[in-house]
């Protein structure tokens, strides 16, 4: 096996210029769209959820790659540390920096399938059993996106109690042992509304309809999965999301966890039980709930964007279309971000889409979730607004009943719920309900283009 | 990376969306006659999904007045 590849400039650390690397836009901001990106040689792995282990295994058994973790080291790994390493998993990020010979990038690409290639990303979507999500060329990006200008400007982002957020936050005092943190925070315990006539689909991994709090709860929903034809969550996601939009005002344990407990509920299946799914049955989904009159969609879902990316125009034709029919559909920015390693990633597909509204997740401190995707430009992909994403309490199928997870999964429910509320007590739909959600929102100390407008706020 | 083999008679799954809907009825039939075989029809959102050949996929680039795409992959976020 050839020498490995992991060239480092002078004492710049190999993890350090990687990081680098993933952190920032490939051209400026304001650059446009024919600037083509250079690529470094080597490529991206992202794996899927919790296939890390598998993933990194699976690195070395299917092209003798040889793997460091980041696990394996105390602090961020230098070239001297990687030795003859010629992958490096970065494992609380779910990816990899690979430096493949042509035999290897082969031998990987044909593991995967080769079943979608969007440009040069390949990814694998007809086998669940592959850990591998996508397989894409490391570009040549900015060292120094805007918001790492300055150490004490990122420092500051983490520090909620220096900015003053406190002095717009409502309600976050209380203790949250009646309603959730989120509940709290978005002033959905002050509100009489409960979304009473409003229709509202949750798209994800289908729900446990014998969960003590949806027992005897009409649902109208639907299977999108030709091999799951059943509505059953077995994963847990799509339940936990369909608990924060509209969970019982009275659950069977406290804290009440559902924004709005009287919406018309519809679940579509469009994520089998491996939580993946291929975006036709999404579009199938979307198509589903429009015709049955949902105001809203809430989409916690999405597949990785890269710096330097359009959104998808398809999607967002099919968004414009919704909006124009009066649905807003309400999707997750993506967990991708890794900022306590100053590693932001750019807002995910199909969140990224200028007519859907994408959202991200912030913490108790009203601190942005360390996880968050970050606006990418216009083009690129913005952040509309943010909401209660870590460390959410919500409803989980049974017999584990609750759970408390954390995600921009998470936050867009939340988004869902009230925007259900504003529905219900103002009768708009599409863009003006999307109008009113920004313009009730609270501005947060964070950055914009890492929580949009701020806070939404349930009226 | 990300090249077709456009000898290939692999299929390759897509979707399509129509920018006018009014023309949704007329576009199908272009993109059935360009070899798309249809898997479903979203009227609503004036979408299709199906599979094609890879040594057609350039016939979806001939027909204006729609936005297609490989089909792709989305997790749980």
């Amino acid at each position: 096996m050839r020498a490995p590849n992991f060239e480092v400039r002078s004492s710049e650390s190999a993890f350090a210029r990687r990081s680098a690397v993933s952190a920032g836009p490939s051209v400026a901001p304001h650059a446009g769209p024919m600037q083509v990106p250079l690529f470094t040689g080597r490529y991206i792995v992202v794996f899927k959820s919790k296939a890390v282990d598998a993933g990194a295994r699976s690195l070395n058994e299917v092209a003798g790659l040889r793997v460091a973790r980041t696990s394996e080291f105390e602090d961020v790994p230098s070239e001297g540390i990687l030795g003859d390493a010629d992958a490096l998993v970065l494992e609380r990020l779910g990816a990899a920096v690979i430096s493949p010979d042509p035999d290897q990038l082969r031998a990987l690409r044909s593991n995967i399938g080769v079943s979608a290639v969007h440009g040069d990303v390949v990814s694998s979507k007809q086998d669940p059993q592959n850990p591998v999500f996508t397989l894409s060329p490391e570009r040549v990006v900015s060292i120094e996106p805007p918001w790492v200008e300055s150490a004490d400007q990122v420092q500051s982002a983490f520090d909620p109690w220096a900015l003053g957020w406190w002095a717009a936050a409502p309600a976050f005092a209380a203790d949250g042992s009646v309603v959730t943190w989120g509940l709290n925070v978005t002033n959905v315990v002050n509100s009489r509304l409960t979304g009473r006539g409003v229709k509202v689909a949750v798209l994800d991994t289908g729900i446990d309809p014998g969960h003590p709090d949806f027992a005897g709860r009409s649902i109208t929903s639907n299977s999108f999965i030709p091999h799951e034809p059943y509505v059953e969550d077995d994963k847990g996601h799509g339940t936990h999301c369909a608990g924060t939009v509209c969970g019982p005002a009275s659950p069977t344990t406290l804290p009440r966890y559902g924004v709005a407990p009287d919406v018309d509920l519809h679940v579509g299946k469009v994520l089998d039980s491996t939580g993946v799914g291929a975006d036709g049955r999404i579009l199938a989904g979307i198509e589903w709930a429009i015709s049955k009159g949902c105001q809203i969609i809430s989409m916690s879902l999405e597949a990785p964007g890269t710096w330097g990316n359009e959104y998808d125009q398809g999607f967002d034709l099919v968004a414009q279309r919704a909006l124009e029919l009066g649905t807003l559909i309400i999707a997750a920015a993506g967990n991708r971000s890794l900022r306590e390693w100053f590693i932001t990633m750019p807002v995910g597909s199909p969140a990224n889409c200028p007519s859907i509204m994408a959202v991200a997740a912030i913490g108790p401190l009203l601190d942005v979730a360390r996880f968050s995707n970050r606006s990418a430009g216009p083009l690129g992909g913005m952040i509309d607004v943010a909401a209660p994403g870590v460390d959410v309490d919500s409803s989980f199928p049974v017999p584990t009943v609750r759970n408390t997870i954390s995600g921009t999964s998470m936050a867009t429910p939340h988004v869902a719920g009230i925007a259900a509320l504003y529905a219900e007590a103002t009768g708009t739909t599409g863009g003006e309900l999307w109008g009113l959600l920004q313009s009730r929102a609270i501005t947060l100390a964070a950055d914009p283009d890492d929580v949009g407008v701020g806070l939404v706020q349930a009226p | 990376m990300g090249q077709f083999d456009s000898s290939s008679s692999e299929q390759q799954a897509v979707r399509v969306v129509v920018r006018n809907r009014d023309e949704f009825d007329a576009k199908r039939q272009e993109l059935a006659a360009a070899g798309l075989k249809v898997d479903e029809v979203m009227p609503i959102i004036g979408a299709v999904t199906g599979t094609i050949s890879r040594r057609d996929l350039k016939k979806l680039d001939a027909i204006e007045g729609v936005e297609w795409a490989p089909q792709g992959m989305f997790e749980a976020s």
